[in-house]
Order: C-alpha cells, then sequence, then structure tokens
C-alpha cells in the first residue's frame, strides 16, 4: 500500500536509527498548514521561533510535484519549483480544500478547473485526483500528498533542531468536520507525526493575544481588565471567524463560525469573469489548455495582489485555442464579481456576534490575519461591522495562527516558562452541533455548536413504533436541520429495548467530548421504575466511518429509516 | 489523549465522590481542613508554577468534588455575587481545574464549573436559577427533607438527566443530601 510506503520511509530515513539511541525530546512544532502557504514553528525555550527552509523562507508554497521519480513538496530544495511548473499539473496543490471532502461537495466541484486531475461521480465517496506524470495521470489521494509534504516539514524541522519530531499541534480551518479532522490525523501518522492537538486556527491566534495581553500586564501597560477580540481569518481556501474574551492567561472562546471561501473562491471568480467559458475550457484537460490556465492563473493571481494597493490593473494573456485575454480590471469591477465572497464574509462576522451574544461595542480589538486581510474591500468590511478604525497592530497576519499552534504544543506537553509567558489557558468551544437522527430525517442536535469544550451533554429519546426493540443511533455534525445537510460520523444500534407501544421505552443518547476534543457517543436503554435487566450501554468512539460517508447515510435511511426510527421527546415531558 | 473511559452508565450506582477525586485524596493523603472551608470561600491560592500548582489544584479539587450544593457553591461564591465577581470565580476556577492544567483529571469538574457559570453569568437563567432554588427550598422543607422530596426539588438544570446525574456521579448522591443543608442556610439569608 502507498501509504505503508511514506511511514516506513519516514522511519527509516529520519527518525529509525536516532530512536534507538536517544530518548524523543519534550518538543513539539506547530505546523500551519494553509491551503496555500505552510509554516511551521516551535518553541525553543524561550519564544517562539518561526524555522525558515533552505532557500531562507518561512513561508513555503504548499505543493507536491510529482513529475520525476519521487515526489517532492520543494521544501528543502535549493531551487523552488516556480508557479508555471505548480501549474503545468504534475503538481497537485490546495490539498486542504479537497482533504476528507466527498465527490458531492462543491469545493471538490469548484476545484475543477484546476491543473491536475480531478474527477467525481457524485455518490458521496472520495473524489478522484492525479498528477500529470510522463504524460500519465497518476491517481494519488489528498492525505497521500499532505502526508509527502508534512514528511518534508518534519524533516526541515529536525535539521534545524537537531533531534527527531514526534509531536505536532496543526492549524485546521473552522468548518472542517471531525470526519476531516481524522483525515489530517492519517496524513500525519503517515509521515511519521503524532497530533497533540488540531487547532481551529483563529483559536490559535486567540492564544498569541492572549500571551500578549498578559506580557501587558506584567510590563504593568495592560489593565487587567477582560479583553474581548474579534479574530477574522480568511486564507486561500477558507474564512474563520471567532470571538474571543481573554483575562489573566485564560482565553474563553465565546463564539467560532467558518467556512470554505477564501481566495481561491476570489480568483476562481475572477477568472470566470475574465473568461465567461472557463469550466468548458478546462473540461478536456489538455497539455495544452493546462499551460495556458496555468498563465491566465497566475496574471489573475497577481492582478489581484496589485488591486490590494491599487485602483486598476492591466491583465493581458494569449490562450492555447487563439482567445486572447486583454483587459483592464478595476476596483469596483473586481468588488462587483466578488460580491457574493464578501456578503459570506459580512454574514459569518454578524452571526458569530449575534452567537457571542456581543455587539460591536463590547469588541476592544479586531485581529484581521491571513492573505485575503490584505484585501481593501475585506478590511473595511470587518473593521466597520465592529465599529473599528484600526486593526490590532502587534499581531503579524501571516504568522499569527503557526504562532499560536507551537504555543499551544509547548503548553500541551506541560513545558513551564519560568517567566510564566507559557502560563495560558484556552477553553475551546465546538465549531460545529453534534446531534443524531430522529423523527425521520431530522436532525437534533444534543451538543450544540460554541459550548464549551470539554462537554457532555444527554438527551432522552423514544421509539417511533409499537413493539420497536432496536434504535438506531446515526451520529452526524452540522448546522442543517435536516441530516442530508450534514455530516455523518458514525452509527449503531441499541439492541434490546422492552417491546412496547411507542413512545414509552426511553433510550438515552449522551454525547462527550474531553478535553483534547474527543467525541464518544454513549447509547442504551433506560427504564424507570423496571425491574429487568437492560442490555449494557455501547459506548462509540467517533467519527467510526472510513470514506464513502455520504453512500452509507443513503444506505442507512433507505434500508432502516422508518423501522428503527427515534422520535424526540416533547420538551414538556423531558424529566 | 486517553482519557479514563466512562463506567458510570447506570444511573443509580452514583458513587459518593469521582474516582479521580479518591485517587487524588488517596494519594496526596491530603484531606485538607481548610477544604470544607473551600466549599463556600476557597482561599484564593497564590499564583504558583503549572507544576506545583497542578498538584496543590488536585488536593483541592477532591472535596468539591464531592460537594454539590447550589451554583454558587460551584463556583465558591455569594448568593449576592456581581456579574464580575462570577467571572473572575470562574476564570481562577477554570485555571485550577481545566483538564488542560490538571493532566488525567476527569472533565467532571469543569463541566460542572462551566454549566454554574453558563447559568449565573446569564441573568434571565440566573434569575429563574435563583427563583427555582427558593421553591425548592420551600418544598425541601415542607417534606421534612424527605429523600423524595429533596429529589424533585433538587437542581432545576435541564441536564438533571438519570443519566447524566449518573455520569457525573460525583455529585449525583451528595447533592441531594447536601440541598438540604443549603436550603436551610438560604432561609437564613432570606
Amino acid at each position: 500500500m502507498a501509504e505503508q510506503f511514506y511511514t516506513v520511509a519516514s522511519d527509516s530515513e529520519t527518525t529509525g536509527e536516532d530512536k534507538a539511541q536517544t530518548p524523543l525530546p519534550n518538543l513539539a512544532i506547530g505546523i500551519d498548514i494553509g491551503t496555500s502557504k505552510c509554516s511551521v514553528a516551535v518553541w525553543n525555550g524561550t519564544q517562539v521561533e518561526l524555522l525558515r527552509n533552505t532557500r531562507n523562507q518561512k513561508l513555503m508554497r504548499s505543493y507536491v510535484m510529482f513529475k520525476d521519480d519521487l515526489p517532492s513538496g520543494g521544501v528543502s530544495e535549493e531551487t523552488a519549483h516556480d508557479e508555471k511548473d505548480i501549474l503545468s499539473g504534475s503538481a497537485i496543490f490546495n490539498m486542504k480544500r479537497l482533504i476528507g471532502r466527498m465527490d458531492t461537495d462543491q469545493v471538490v466541484h469548484a476545484s475543477k478547473t484546476l491543473p491536475f486531475l480531478i474527477q467525481t461521480l457524485d455518490i458521496g465517496v472520495r473524489p478522484f485526483i492525479a498528477a500529470l506524470v510522463n504524460n500519465v495521470w497518476r491517481a494519488t489521494t489528498p492525505e497521500e500528498v499532505l502526508a509527502i509534504f508534512l514528511l518534508e516539514l518534519k524533516g526541515m524541522a529536525e535539521m534545524h533542531l537537531k533531534c527527531p519530531i514526534r509531536n505536532a499541534v496543526l492549524t485546521i480551518p473552522v468548518s472542517f468536520s471531525r470526519f476531516q479532522h481524522t483525515r489530517i490525523e492519517r496524513a500525519c501518522a503517515m509521515a511519521g507525526l503524532h497530533v497533540l492537538r488540531l487547532m481551529p486556527e483563529p483559536t490559535s491566534v486567540a492564544l498569541l493575544y492572549a500571551q500578549q495581553q498578559q506580557q501587558l500586564l506584567h510590563e504593568n501597560m495592560g489593565s487587567g481588565c477582560e479583553k474581548v477580540a474579534l479574530i477574522f481569518n480568511m486564507g486561500a481556501g477558507y474564512c474563520d471567524v471567532a470571538v474571543t474574551a481573554t483575562a489573566g492567561g485564560v482565553s474563553q472562546i465565546k463564539a467560532l463560525l467558518g467556512c470554505p471561501v477564501g481566495g481561491e473562491d476570489i480568483l476562481q471568480n475572477v477568472l470566470r469573469h475574465l473568461l465567461p467559458n472557463l469550466d468548458s475550457f478546462c473540461a478536456d484537460h489538455s497539455i495544452e489548455k493546462i499551460k495556458s490556465m496555468g498563465l491566465l492563473r497566475i496574471a489573475t493571481q497577481d492582478a489581484i495582489h496589485k488591486l490590494s494597493r491599487g485602483q486598476n490593473v492591466h491583465i493581458n494573456v494569449d490562450l492555447a485555442d487563439g482567445t486572447k485575454v486583454s483587459r483592464t480590471l478595476d476596483q469596483p469591477e473586481f468588488e462587483k464579481v466578488n460580491e457574493m465572497v464578501f456578503e459570506q464574509c459580512e454574514n459569518l462576522i454578524k452571526q458569530c456576534l449575534l452567537d457571542a451574544k456581543l455587539t460591536a461595542e463590547d469588541i476592544n480589538d479586531v485581529i484581521l490575519v491571513g492573505g485575503c486581510s490584505n484585501i481593501p474591500r475585506i478590511r473595511s468590511l470587518v473593521l466597520g461591522l465592529c465599529k473599528k478604525e484600526e486593526p490590532y497592530k502587534d499581531i503579524e497576519p501571516l504568522e499569527a495562527a503557526v504562532h499560536g499552534a507551537a504555543l499551544e504544543g509547548a503548553i500541551a506537553l506541560g513545558i513551564s516558562d519560568p517567566s510564566g509567558s507559557l502560563d495560558l489557558l484556552t477553553i475551546q468551544a465546538t465549531p460545529l452541533s453534534l446531534g443524531i437522527r430522529a423523527d425521520g430525517d431530522t436532525f437534533v442536535p444534543i451538543i450544540h455548536r460554541n459550548t464549551a469544550i470539554p462537554a457532555r451533554k444527554e438527551v432522552v429519546f423514544t421509539t417511533s413504533q409499537d413493539n420497536q426493540t432496536e434504535a438506531l443511533i446515526a451520529v452526524y455534525e452540522g448546522e442543517g436541520m435536516s441530516v442530508v445537510e450534514n455530516h455523518l460520523l458514525g452509527f449503531f444500534k441499541v439492541t434490546g429495548i422492552p417491546p412496547a407501544s411507542k413512545g414509552t421505552a426511553e433510550i438515552s443518547v449522551c454525547m462527550d467530548i474531553d478535553a483534547a476534543n474527543v467525541l464518544r457517543v454513549l447509547a442504551g436503554v433506560l427504564m424507570p421504575g423496571g425491574k429487568r435487566a437492560l442490555p449494557p450501554f455501547i459506548e462509540v468512539r467517533m467519527p467510526t466511518l472510513d470514506h464513502g460517508h455520504g453512500w452509507c447515510g443513503q444506505a442507512l435511511v433507505k434500508l432502516y429509516g422508518t423501522a428503527l426510527d427515534l422520535a424526540t421527546i416533547p420538551k414538556k415531558m423531558q424529566r | 489523549m486517553v482519557i479514563p473511559p466512562n463506567h458510570r452508565l447506570q444511573p443509580l450506582q452514583s458513587l459518593p465522590i469521582s474516582v479521580f477525586s479518591m485517587v487524588a485524596v488517596a494519594s496526596l493523603s491530603l484531606s485538607s481542613p481548610n477544604s470544607l472551608l473551600g466549599l463556600r470561600n476557597p482561599p484564593r491560592p497564590p499564583p504558583l508554577p503549572r507544576r506545583l500548582r497542578l498538584r496543590a489544584s488536585a488536593a483541592a479539587a477532591a472535596p468539591s468534588a464531592a460537594a454539590g450544593g447550589t451554583l454558587y457553591d460551584v463556583l465558591g461564591i455569594g448568593a449576592a455575587a456581581t456579574g464580575r465577581e462570577i467571572k473572575a470565580a470562574y476564570r481562577r476556577l477554570a485555571r485550577e481545574r481545566h483538564p488542560d492544567v490538571v493532566r488525567g483529571a476527569s472533565a467532571d469538574e469543569f463541566i460542572r464549573i462551566h454549566a454554574a457559570y453558563a447559568t449565573l453569568s446569564d441573568p434571565d437563567q440566573r434569575a429563574r436559577y435563583d427563583r427555582s432554588t427558593s421553591l425548592s427550598s420551600a418544598a425541601a422543607a415542607a417534606a421534612a427533607a424527605a429523600a423524595a422530596a429533596a429529589a424533585a426539588a433538587a437542581p432545576p438544570r435541564g441536564d438533571r438527566r438519570p443519566f447524566s446525574s449518573s455520569s457525573s456521579s460525583s455529585y449525583a448522591a451528595p447533592s441531594f443530601a447536601r440541598s438540604g443543608r443549603r436550603t436551610w442556610e438560604t432561609d437564613q439569608c432570606w
């Protein structure tokens, strides 16, 4: 299996021999895997240090080139692949947008204009992706690509720190489902990394903010009062918003919200604006067209960057089939083309403030991070909604997330710092609601989103049929009212329900999230006053599903939907 | 991350105190006398380095895990506490009891602290809670602390389901016993 190949390679090449001689150091690296760029940082004993590659870069382009026999992420190479190479079809990038997504996902469909091959069959399984190697499309998976890249990052960190590294804290988008978390963990395992924590990106920025506030206090410059910050993070792939309240080194994440919208969507919108038949142009994936699409992509990307500083920009590209794109793009036009994106950002911020039960007046600082935070419209939008003139200044927009991840790594390992700069605690919140299917296809949340972690909640359900002896517990994650809109995490049956008329038996479903964000579902039959021995409860760690969960969900509903359905108990009746 | 599996599935098998707190007390043999005092007015611990604090708080956590009482007791504040005091108490307890700080600790304790904070920091919920505790104290007085009445009058919080009370068995049984005592105190206040 290809997956094993990488684990073995990492063990023998990098850590295998060292492991026998020296014990693993108490060390964890923080990794920010960006859709477009990655970075690695570590707590060096006194402060966080961002590691540089051989080309002296702190931010490295995220891609894996499959052109040669040995796939390469270009982290430690003397000369980097240039963007034209990366867009030649031979490299896979945007892994973070693809990992753990099904072929029915909008984001996967939108990625089909990328130079490498993506095929979808719309049946709820992993999409097929492939890179061009010697004129042949060679299949791979997002996990494998990410693993190869992570292995290079790990190698780079080991070179720097001169010791083997095992532990890592990774930042992830808020909107990632728990299923996507398992895919990231899988990729890390393939690269020989043990995941200490997966941190939603804005919460890692919140940790850095909390540390800075503590430092101000130590220098007698802070007030010691609670400070509330809104963190807006928009990179190439995702947009996240968080509200954090921090005092005395304790940060409470009040609300978290995110969606898969980012610079890539902005780029695609502009591409579509310049070339209305973009989809059909990219459909056949011929080498000439890939090449000219690459040129157009580079030119457009460049234009968008220039629009962050100027009012208009000229784009001039010759495409393969004789089409010529030559025109001027100005700021109002750019904003109109991306109206939907900005609207989504606006809604996220409004909803997040609502969820946090706060208004703009309660916000002390607005923190803008991520590559898209340079876009003038985004800046004015976020600051406007929070009624602020200027964003918070002491945070580097592209390095904040990895900085926080490195801090969390040191904290999670229990490293103490004499100056107290690691004396921090983040009380995390759940970004998505967790619940089960009941009353037909209704999603009944048990742990609502923005619940403080660790959390434990229980809801009692009842049977939907007379003499029903079994019930299906199908666990979903998401905000949709119907289960079909949410992610299926796993399922099992509660059996041995004493036969009775419907609505009599009580089936308890309890969800437990521990401090490390591990979800367990416990379910079983309750029988108030009953003397009959009941079967033991069932405890399941979720998610249990591998790929194809969309398919599974449909099959479950079709086969067992009615017979094993659960019903909710009206609020009044609940004891 | 390995957490101790949850063994407390049967609602009625509630242990007097959680496994964790027993271990903590046993291993540290530190049933400190001021732990009982600590219930209502825990002395503000001086800032300790993280590792030191770990041990100290593990010992301190034991008695209050066994204790139930009102949500005010959980946060170690008086019933007249201001919003700011509630927040400060919550932060202080989070720093001592959060499983990220007390490594390997059960999450029950923090979940209770957070639930108390969530109710008391919301003015509406707090008012409702205060009303229901005063109602329940009347009921308890009437029923002369009969076990049944105590159970009925007990905590108004929605998550008082048989399962969750057992899953946080650390406080199920004792809280009933104590709610009687606390009721008496509340009466005194009034």
